[in-house]
């Protein structure tokens, strides 16, 4: 029924007075500038289509989509209109339309095991303690897409030695886009380490690699489904959706998680039960 | 009126009302700032013109105003209350070449007196003389790739 009246009320074309140019911004994700309609009453309507195309929604077939009339469909949402201004700010809190969820999900693949993003410019730091430890760290970042960094000190004091032995290790870090982080590090006691991470459109993959082992886990989006697998025999579904659910495999061991609420399951990490 | 531009600032202003002085365009759009300071509403017409610079006898150059550019301007007339300031979009709607100069031509008239109590219909009809003074700034609106 509320289709139905939603049909009508878009078929009922209202006539139009002005047109005006105005910035519609869904806060947080994008904007565009369109050719909206400012009628007599001063009820604004927006053209569906770019409508459609900015919050990634399906709007009935109508020219015009009357901003109450969105409101209405999707009631969650904060739209806050300023003619003087010449903007329409949409704010989308609850994810409800696609265009936010997908950008919410894109920045979240992108924040999953990346790197402390680190101001530009060089660094010193000196610790000691009262067991006569010292810890000496020095690093450089360029404009916070490279950073490298030497850590050199009696990392690992043993009041029964008579001898301390001093230990460095030192890191070098590119993030030469927001998608891709790739890391090396080695130093006196440990292992070279190789690091990277790849968040481009609705791929998500991270590895690590040591002379010893190497562990792979990778991620793809498709719509609501997230499919995660990882070299460490683990495995999971979620389904985003207000009825939360999430099928995964550690090891032997598959568990099923159904959960409703504002906080989402992590599709990065098969459910478990401890 | 002639209004000069700000030395180090990028809007010219009079007692009467402050414009942006260049208004770059890009992608066809542009966005600008429309401010009233003074203390009384102004009636605010915006316009979009091609137009060329050209000297007189004695040196002094002019802007000379040519034909209107098809665009869409957005709001081309409005009401500035004292204080206010309104956004003004423009949207071409012909093809014109990237480094043309366009002028964006602001034009503000003072409300009417007549508006006031003070010449309502119960006032003795007295000879009075009404003096408006409109500003007019052309501002350089550069069209950009």
């Amino acid at each position: 029924m509320i289709v139905v009246a939603l049909l009508v009320a878009l078929m009922v074309q209202q006539p139009r007075s002005d047109t005006i140019l105005l910035s519609v911004q869904l806060v947080g994700v994008r904007s565009a500038v369109m050719e909206a309609s400012l009628d007599s009453d001063s009820s604004l309507s927006l053209p569906t289509t770019d409508l459609s195309a900015l919050l990634g929604i399906e709007l009935p077939r109508a020219r015009w989509t009357p901003l109450d009339v969105l409101q209405a469909q999707y009631r969650s949402l904060r739209i806050t209109v300023s003619l003087r201004a010449l903007s329409v700010w949409i704010e989308d809190d609850f994810e409800t339309l696609p265009a936010t969820r997908a950008m919410r999900d894109q920045q979240r693949r992108q924040a999953e095991r990346a790197p402390v993003i680190y101001p530009s410019g060089p660094s010193v730091a000196l610790s000691v303690d009262d067991r006569g430890a010292t810890l000496t760290e020095a690093g450089y970042s360029f404009q916070g897409r490279a950073f490298a960094q030497v850590r050199t000190g009696s990392l690992f004091p043993r009041p029964a030695s008579l001898v301390q032995r001093g230990t460095t290790s030192w890191a070098l870090s590119v993030i030469p886009t927001p998608a891709l982080f790739l890391a090396y590090s080695d130093g006196d006691y440990q292992r070279p380490t190789v690091t990277a991470r790849l968040s481009t459109g609705p791929t998500w993959l991270s590895a690590s690699w040591t002379p010893e082992h190497y562990v792979v886990d990778g991620l793809l989006t498709v719509g609501r489904l997230s499919f995660f697998a990882s070299s460490r025999n683990s495995y999971s579904i979620t389904l985003r959706a207000p009825v939360a659910v999430q099928l995964g495999r550690t090891g032997r061991t598959t568990t099923a998680r159904v959960s409703v609420g504002p906080v989402f399951p992590s599709p990065f990490s098969p459910p478990t039960i401890p | 009126m002639c209004a000069e531009p700000l030395g180090g600032t990028n809007t010219m202003l009079s007692l009467f009302a402050q414009v942006a002085i260049v208004v770059t365009m890009t992608g066809g759009q542009a966005t600008t700032l429309v401010s009233n300071p003074s203390r009384m509403t102004q009636h605010v017409t915006v316009g979009l013109f091609y137009g060329e610079v050209k000297q007189q006898a004695d040196g002094v150059r002019y802007v000379e105003l040519g034909r209107a550019v098809t665009a869409l301007v957005s709001p081309a007339t409005f009401a500035l209350a004292p204080g206010e300031a309104q956004t003004v979009r423009i949207r071409l709607k012909e093809v014109i070449s990237a480094g043309t100069t366009l002028r964006l031509v602001t034009t503000f008239t003072p409300a009417s007196n007549n508006d006031s109590a003070l010449f309502n219909d119960e006032r003795p009809a007295v000879a009075t003389m009404h003096i408006t003074t409109i500003t007019r700034f052309i501002s350089k609106l550069i069209v950009a790739p």
